[in-house]
């Protein structure tokens, strides 16, 4: 083993000391969620869902009415299927908290003008890769997708910096765009929100996992655009939360 | 059909109840009831009579077969079929009116209808259906009227439609966008610590004769794999999200690398990149697999 690769080991147990202190002052624990963000009390039109996931009713909550959204994927969030839920023209607020009722094991903050929903027990490895804070890094514009792509190139730099990585990028012959962006001194958890909550807005969906060091293996988590056109395909699928 | 009245009169020809015209009839009304569904049976423009010498009748003088078609004119509509599997295609018969030279839709004179190989497409009243890859001429028979120059006579006609039938089986290399080294100042660029080098081209997928697939709307995913050629040591590739094709059947895929290895390293990491198009009829296909060779100093697909 050279030095350069004891070094990106040292490098990443440091980060993932880090992200395990942040995890254990709470940033995996459920959050109130903020009511101080006026975003949360826009009215939106009547919603409703019946014998339809409760994973594809929030996704279709959150592209009907542009709001960026965040998932961690557990078991419920697949197997809950809504049944005859409606509600009236409402604010986002209580439209969420009558979604988060369906499904008890489950939460709801607002993070950076990003609504996540969360397991109320996330394993720790999860949370700490969550914390993981990569080095400032300059994403081009490019598809979400292919940002996403190129943010996992960063991310996995840390956790695995004796390793490259392939990058590979479909896209249609005029794709749209998302603009450039930097990203510096964010957490991964970070990265993902700042993501999303641009331009029509999006969501990422991560797998829960827990062993970090199997992590950079999978890429485990995607992003989606509200305006890509395979998101109505790709957000009928419950991704299979058994991860390593 | 044809009735010569003037032929009844001169030929004392009797009704079925012994009834004969009248040699010296000078007008008559008639009735004409056609018994065979279809046009082209019985035309009024037949009927003359001529009482120019007397009281006889003439035969009828040559006209104009204004419902005829010109001889040999009749084409499908479209000219030629280029299908996938399973696609249903609607055809039509046109021919050339022989007095107004436009097109007229003769589809309901052709009668049956079938294919050189049906295995590879088939035939049936107005739709062809692909079956298979491969090659074949549709075809439909039926009666049609042609002028021949005094009237109108029916000819038997056989037009043909040739037929492809496509099946997606790889993709190629239309043009290159972009290809250049990544280091941590590129756009796009390396994490801190590594470079590589990244390329973009536009591609589209390719039949079984190698002929392009323009159709829009085809869902293009990938699986991507290491091979156990990896000497810059990169980790497991993901495997990006479908897209559809666009713009005539093109699609864009930017493939490169970063590695702690690079630039300076001589190595090779080989991928191999399968494509599967989805058809827009749910149909799909898994083309050829290529070799993505990774080297500091530039990437290949296949060898291009």
């Amino acid at each position: 083993m050279d030095s350069e690769t004891v070094r990106g080991f040292i490098r990443a147990a440091i980060l993932v000391a880090v992200a395990a202190v942040a995890g254990m002052i709470g940033l995996g624990y459920p959050l109130p969620p903020r009511s101080d963000d006026s975003a949360l009390d826009r009215v939106v039109a009547p919603f409703s869902s019946d014998h339809e996931p409760a994973f594809e009713a929030i996704l279709r909550f959150g592209r009907e009415n542009n709001i960026p959204l965040g998932v961690i994927v557990g078991n419920q969030f697949c197997s809950t299927v809504l049944i005859d839920f409606r509600t009236q023209r409402a604010s986002v607020r209580s439209v969420l908290e009558e979604l988060a009722k369906k499904l008890p094991s489950y939460h709801w903050t607002l993070e950076d003008n990003v609504v996540v929903f969360a397991p109320d027990h996330i394993p720790e490895a999860t949370d700490q890769f969550l914390a993981v804070e990569p080095p400032t890094y300059a994403i081009p514009e490019e598809t979400l997708q292919g940002q996403a792509l190129y943010a996992w190139m960063n991310i996995r730099a840390v956790l695995r910096p004796e390793e490259g990585t392939a990058v590979n990028i479909l896209s249609s012959s005029k794709p749209e765009k998302w603009p450039a962006l930097t990203l510096n001194h964010l957490t991964i958890r970070q990265i993902l929100d700042r993501l999303v909550a641009r331009g029509t807005g999006g969501v990422w969906i991560l797998l829960p996992f827990k062993d970090l060091a199997k992590v950079a293996d999978h890429r485990p988590f995607s992003v989606m655009g509200y305006s890509d056109n395979v998101f109505g395909q790709l957000s009928t699928q419950c991704p299979n939360s058994e991860q390593p | 059909m044809w009735v010569n009245l003037a032929q009844l009169i001169r030929n004392r020809v009797p009704d079925r109840k012994g009834n004969r015209l009248p040699v010296d009839v000078e007008t008559v009304t008639y009735d004409l009831r056609d018994l065979i569904p279809g046009a082209h049976n019985l035309n009024a423009g037949g009927l003359v009579l001529d009482n120019t010498f007397g009281f006889s009748a003439a035969s009828p003088a040559c006209y104009d077969c204004c419902e005829g078609i010109a001889p040999g004119s009749p084409i499908f509509l479209p000219y030629s079929l280029v299908m996938d599997v399973g696609e249903i295609e609607a055809l039509s018969i046109a021919g050339v009116d022989s007095c107004s030279g436009e097109d007229e839709d003769i589809t309901g004179d052709f009668t049956s209808w079938g294919s050189d190989d049906p295995s590879v497409a088939t035939l049936t009243s107005k739709k062809a259906k692909a079956m298979a890859a491969g090659f074949t001429y549709g075809y439909a028979n039926g009666d049609v009227p042609v002028n021949d120059g005094c009237g109108c006579i029916f000819v038997q006609s056989q037009p043909t439609v040739p037929i492809t039938v496509q099946v997606p089986t790889d993709s190629k290399i239309v043009s290159q966008i972009n290809s250049f080294a990544m280091n941590s100042t590129s756009s796009p660029a390396c994490p801190a610590g590594q470079a590589g080098w990244y390329r973009r081209v536009q591609e589209i997928v390719v039949d079984q004769n190698g002929t392009d697939i323009t159709v829009d709307g085809s869902t293009i995913s990938e699986t991507l794999g290491l091979t156990s050629t990896n000497q810059l040591n990169l980790g497991t590739p993901t495997p990006f999200l479908p897209v559809l094709t666009s713009g005539g059947g093109f699609f864009d895929d930017q493939f490169g690398f970063c590695s702690p290895l690079c630039p300076g390293s001589t190595g090779v990491s080989d991928l191999t990149e399968v494509f599967t198009d989805t058809l827009a009829s749910g149909v799909p296909y898994t083309l050829k697999a290529h070799t993505l060779q990774y080297t500091c100093s530039g990437d290949t697909d296949n060898g291009q």
